[in-house]
């Protein structure tokens, strides 16, 4: 497959999922959801809510409404918030840098307690050391992290005063937010690099470099981890959602002031402006990183263009 | 054909003749993680479904001048209250027995339903292909896109917060895996000679399906169940924790952990104990699940 027809074909499913989580967000807001529920008092009288009802234009057929929704948010336009007279798109315009600033954090901590354990293990197969961080693999999998990064802020945060137990600030508050969020990653790219490794070692181009009389630290690191990377890479780009999915949690038990924990917030408190905005935000970040990691590796790595 | 053949195709083939006892005995001595799981989850589930004949106090009732004590091996701890008692004064461990329950009978509802929605979605695509495929596999890359907390979070806050609304809503965001997989499992039975077999005798859609097709795809959809049976204990527990799962005075683990957060500055166990139970759990699953992988199918037994 050419650069053009990956990138046409991909921008095709961006556009599909696009519509998907367009649909779902509406359906939630606007035929499971009411937002008059949420605009007016309990004892607002009937005739006032059916004023508002039409000039909100929740009174048309459930289509033409979806296609007012959907030309509004192709546009940008996702209102004021129902709590703070802001756009909600501004809202989380203020937001993203900082949710993105945790997830990259999240990521190098994932990468450097992962990529090393990884490699060990799969280079010492079955040995003590592979042993170990399955058995910390499977245990990171299981933790939920809502319950480490408690457990974290008590006994760094509250008891030994280290670190600033929640909140945003100094370098100092992120610290605690992306460990959590590292070890919410860490156990998959663990796996994904000790299993893309041993596929790697099995290869006859490694066998090759060995023959070669090559220092083993360079058939690793040249031959074999390069090799690795880019299907390893890939499969992590398109687990981008799942770490959203972290970051929803970590910025939530942290306070971390970010677009996830606003969201949370704003579902929390029927806020259906700033909650459809974020979604579909959150969609075309998700999308964005998939899509281009999935077409860079493919032009990158021949091997995957069939 | 030598030995070694025969092993390996007697573990391939479920009809196979039965394997002597010392092959499978060291094919079970392999799977020690699994059957570690299997026992705890056996505890945990024993544990909790007993949780009326074995909880020392009424969970629902506490006596507020026993409020807050610590657990009966530190300073100021009560014997009668083996974890201590709770900010209206009951029992701690009652409430996490009783809150196995609803938190273990919720992530098995919710996994019949994702299970159940994603096996037949999953059908219908492999086996039908065409428009429905598209339609079918376009709402899974949505729903795999999009993080499934998110959904879950979502969803049942619109729907609002009860111990039904969210096993309908973990059923319905998590379906998509199980659909996945399905998928490409049909595809790949449907272009084999026992189904191409089936067709040319004159069986019926249905009956291939039921009788060629299901059986042969059901380890792989038993795997993932019981590791979504962890996957949704956590998301469970987050709802919960957020005040938008079970609500009170309904144990739960996850509404605990959101009821202690508050004592994390002085009374460290509080947050402590539901958290364990949540983890515990998880980790006994998921090793049954990995287990279970190993034993049921026989193309991932050499991976680990």
């Amino acid at each position: 497959m050419t650069l053009t027809a990956r990138l046409a074909r991909n921008l095709v499913r961006a556009v599909v999922v696009l519509f998907g989580i367009s649909l779902i967000t509406f359906v939630l807001s606007h035929v499971l959801g009411d937002p008059i529920s949420v605009l007016l008092p309990l004892d607002a009288p009937a005739s006032t809510r059916a004023t508002y009802r039409h000039e909100m234009g929740l009174d048309r057929p459930i289509a033409a409404q979806y296609v007012v929704f959907a030309a509004d948010i192709a546009r940008g336009r996702f209102g004021d918030s129902f709590l703070v007279k802001k756009p909600a798109i501004a809202l989380i315009a203020e937001r993203i840098p900082r949710t993105l600033l945790l997830t990259a954090a999240g990521m190098v901590i994932a990468i450097t307690i992962a990529f090393p354990l990884g490699i060990l293990s799969a280079y010492r197969r079955r040995s003590l050391v592979d042993s170990a961080s399955i058995a910390v693999a499977v245990a990171g999998a299981a933790i939920p992290i809502y319950w480490l990064g408690l457990m974290l802020q008590i006994a760094l945060g509250v008891h030994l005063h280290w670190l600033p137990p929640s909140g945003y600030g100094s370098w100092r508050h992120l610290i605690l937010p992306a460990f959590t969020l590292g070890v919410f990653l860490a156990p998959v790219t663990m796996r994904l690099v000790r299993s893309g490794m041993i596929d790697v070692l099995n290869q006859e181009y490694v066998r090759t470099a060995r023959a070669k009389g090559l220092p083993e630290v360079r058939v690793l690191l040249r031959h074999a981890f390069r090799n690795m990377l880019i299907p390893v890479l890939t499969v992590l780009g398109l687990q981008f959602g799942q770490l959203m999915g972290g970051a929803v949690i970590t910025e939530t038990v942290f306070a971390w002031p970010g677009v996830a924990s606003l969201v949370v917030q704003a579902i929390q408190s029927s806020d259906f402006p700033v909650t459809q905005a974020a979604v579909m935000i959150l969609a075309v970040i998700i999308l964005v990183v998939n899509l281009s990691v999935d077409t860079v590796a493919g032009t990158l790595d021949p091997r995957l263009r069939a | 054909m030598s030995r070694g053949n025969a092993v390996a195709l007697s573990a391939a083939l479920p009809l196979a003749p039965r394997q002597s006892a010392t092959v499978r005995w060291r094919r079970v001595r392999r799977l020690r993680g699994g059957l570690a799981g299997a026992v705890v989850v056996a505890l945990i589930v024993l544990a909790s479904g007993l949780a009326p004949w074995l909880a020392p106090h009424n969970p629902y009732v506490g006596r507020v001048i026993d409020r807050l004590l610590p657990p009966a091996w530190m300073e100021g701890g009560d014997a009668r209250y083996l974890l201590g008692t709770d900010q209206i004064g009951r029992d701690v461990l009652s409430r996490l027995l009783y809150g196995g329950r609803v938190s273990l009978s919720i992530a098995v509802l919710a996994v019949a339903v994702a299970g159940a929605v994603g096996l037949s979605l999953g059908l219908l695509a492999g086996f039908y292909r065409g428009a429905l495929d598209w339609t079918i596999s376009a709402a899974v890359d949505v729903m795999l896109t999009f993080p499934f907390v998110l959904l879950a979070l979502a969803t049942i806050a619109v729907l609002g917060p009860s111990v039904r609304n969210v096993v309908i809503v973990l059923g319905v965001t998590g379906w998509p895996i199980y659909t996945r997989v399905v998928r490409a499992e049909v595809i790949r039975l449907r272009t084999l000679e026992f189904t191409v077999a089936a067709r040319a005798i004159g069986l019926t859609n249905v009956r291939i399906v039921l009788r060629h097709i299901v059986p042969n795809l059901l380890n792989a959809v038993i795997v993932i169940a019981s590791l979504d049976v962890a996957r949704f204990i956590i998301v469970e527990a987050f709802l919960s924790y957020l005040g938008l799962g079970v609500q009170p005075p309904t144990p739960s683990w996850g509404g605990m952990l959101g009821d202690f957060r508050p004592f994390m500055f002085d009374r460290w166990w509080l947050p402590t104990f539901p958290g364990m139970a949540i983890f515990l759990t998880a980790l006994a699953v998921n090793l049954l699940g990995d287990g279970l992988r190993d034993y049921l199918d026989p193309r991932s037994r050499t991976t680990p």
